[in-house]
């Protein structure tokens, strides 16, 4: 399991994203709130920075280090200043058989794809039903996996789906493609007579949409002896306002909701003090937008 | 106070005497018009009853802004969450003129109910029908506002039954959020009532219908769902250890939502009968259950306060920008 964060809005500072919020991404490592375990298999981003040269490219950073000892990332959150960011800290069973590289790092961006993608979750029996992927996978996409992950194949055939891959798309498109994907991935399981429950909990940025997915195969289909007490670890949570900032001593966006421009979705809040975040409910999507000062956000239902 | 006791909407359905034993045990609070009762996310350590004033309850939504919640006065109680489970405050609590009333505080409480006094167990019953009444009312709100990109409907399918029951013991007996019913209260309820298989997409009760049965998830997951035009709103998915149809055995009216199998899901379901035995049964497995029991009520009420929210703040969010319909 993994922790995952995204944000689209006014600029602010990566620094008051990454390190400042009582249960800041990089305080996920070792003490997230919702998940009992270490997520010390490598830090990777995607950020959106509109001040930079070429600012639909975004600053991409990928590192094996764990990341609250990277003092390269501390000092470039102290300069980068984004208006969209997808940030992932990657959570691996403590076991010799996972390959902790770059190349499993998350968030995934294809060469040439605006869309990136990092993923919570692990598909139960991917190596065995992984070639029934790889039919819905573009040949250029399928030679672009370098890693290991079930993760980059669910964005493989994501990307995959996408009627131009090479630009960036509408949320319709988006969410067709991501439903195409789960509809794939739900038929090739069936298949191979997978039945556990494996959770996809997907984030999306291209810079201007946000998608946020919380789906989960089999949802609750554990074995009795293996049956888990709280599907917390699966949660998804976001909150939008108009001022992300320190206010009453907690890093939250403030302004209200009817002046809101910059939304927050993580996987699970930031702050001591859920009250201002919502959850994202189980087989939906929250989808925003941000295209020049017309922002919106839905939640739509993933009946896959 | 007794005569406001005596008269409330949530309280009258207690015996005389277990109306003066709450009185006796409870302590007297009051508070300044302008000055805060409890804060949303606080720990939750007493029920509150008010006798005289009047108190606002409001919740922060995204944008740290608050919404009001409801105006509550003589009568009414508040904090109720506090005596049926762990988690924090779901809203916070202000007092909009002087007001004073009973404090019930939760770790004298819990003393209380663990000797089986019957006062305590007429309070947490009339608890649970006050949480399930808000529920109702809660999602009566949802069913008025929401909007959703919905899938269609799905005709219901047969389900079938989930071979010898003895089978679902052991799953019974490993669902972390019903521990404490042991194998033993797992072994009983397994024995009185009938386990099925449902297959993903079939419907298991439709919105509004007859009072039904308790159902438990012991594998897979159920989904709970108001009927739109264009299809069916999901409002809760419950996983294993879940119990559905809830309020409508509490109020007693047709239940506020569909049902139906998320997933391919096995359920073991209780009769309405059962229900109400085991509802006023001082059994140590039927305190167990109706403890969960109140647990699942709370957690159904704050999942729908959330969904509640999550329209509120969305409309708000979307109104402002000019935002349409994706």
């Amino acid at each position: 399991m993994c922790r995952i964060l995204s944000y689209m809005g006014t600029p602010v500072l990566l620094d008051h994203l990454l390190y400042a919020p009582d249960s800041s991404l990089l305080n996920q490592t070792t003490a997230a709130q919702m998940l009992s375990m270490l997520n010390l298999a490598g830090f990777g981003m995607a950020a959106w920075d509109p001040s930079s040269y070429e600012p639909h490219v975004p600053y991409r950073y990928r590192t094996t280090q764990v990341a609250v000892f990277d003092r390269n990332l501390k000092e470039l959150a102290g300069k980068l200043r984004v208006g969209a960011l997808l940030a992932h800290i990657r959570g691996v069973p403590m076991t010799s058989t996972v390959q902790v590289n770059e190349q499993n790092v998350h968030p995934f961006r294809f060469h040439g794809v605006p869309l990136a993608m990092a993923h919570n979750g692990d598909l139960s029996g991917f190596r065995e039903m992984r070639f029934g992927l790889l039919p819905h996978v573009r040949p250029e996409f399928a030679q672009a996996i370098s890693g290991s992950t079930d993760s980059e194949w669910i964005y493989a055939l994501v990307v995959s789906a996408l009627p131009d891959p090479g630009v960036i798309n509408s949320p319709e498109a988006i969410l067709a493609a991501i439903r195409s994907a789960l509809a794939t991935i739900r038929a090739v399981r069936e298949r191979h007579g997978i039945t556990r429950s494996s959770s996809a909990n997907l984030m999306f940025c291209d810079g201007v949409n946000l998608v946020a997915v919380r789906y989960t195969f089999d949802f609750g289909r554990f074995e009795a002896s293996q049956l888990q007490g709280t599907t917390d670890f699966l949660s998804m949570w976001y909150t939008f306002g108009a001022d992300y900032g320190l206010h009453d001593g907690e890093w939250k966006l403030t302004g209200g909701a009817a002046q809101a421009d910059s939304i927050v979705v993580a996987s699970e809040p930031l702050t001591r003090d859920f009250a201002t975040w919502i959850e994202v409910p189980e087989y939906a999507a929250l989808v925003a937008r941000s295209d020049g000062d017309r922002r919106y956000a839905q939640i739509h239902a993933l009946d896959v | 106070m007794g005569a406001v006791l005596r008269t409330s909407k949530h309280l009258s359905r207690l015996a005389p005497e277990a109306l003066a034993e709450l009185v006796q045990s409870a302590d007297r609070f009051t508070i300044r018009r302008g000055d805060v009762l409890f804060r949303q996310g606080m720990a939750a350590d007493a029920l509150y009853i008010v006798t005289s004033g009047a108190l606002e309850i409001s919740t922060r939504i995204p944008g740290d802004t608050a919404a009001t919640v409801s105006i509550i006065g003589p009568g009414d109680v508040v904090g109720e969450f506090a005596l049926l489970d762990d988690g924090l405050r779901s809203a916070g609590v202000k007092a909009i003129a002087d007001s004073e009333g009973l404090r019930v505080p939760k770790s004298r409480f819990l003393a209380l109910l663990a000797d089986r006094k019957p006062w305590t167990l007429e309070l947490i019953d009339a608890l649970r029908c006050l949480v399930a009444l808000r529920t109702r009312a809660t999602l009566a709100r949802i069913g008025a506002m929401t909007r959703y990109d919905l899938p269609s409907p799905r005709a219901p399918s047969q389900s079938s039954v989930f071979g010898d029951t003895l089978d679902a013991v052991p799953l019974f007996a490993s669902l972390g959020r019903l521990a404490e019913l042991g194998a033993d209260g797992a072994a009983q309820l397994v024995s009185h009532g009938t386990c099925l298989t449902i297959p993903r997409g079939a419907g298991v009760s439709a919105f509004e219908s007859e009072r039904g049965m308790l159902t438990l998830v012991l594998r897979g997951a159920l989904r709970s769902f108001l009927p739109r035009r264009e299809g069916l709103e999901q409002v809760m998915v419950h996983g294993p250890g879940e119990m559905t149809g809830l309020v409508g055995l509490f109020d007693g009216a047709r239940q506020p939502l569909g049902l139906e199998a998320a997933e391919e899901t096995i359920v073991l379901q209780l009769h309405q009968a059962l229900f109400e035995e085991m509802r006023r049964s001082a059994d140590p497995i039927a305190l167990a259950l109706f403890t969960a029991i109140g647990r699942q009520l709370v957690r159904d009420q704050r999942r729908a306060n959330r969904h509640l929210g999550r329209a509120v703040s969305l409309e708000q969010f979307n109104q402002h920008l000019g935002g349409s319909a994706i």
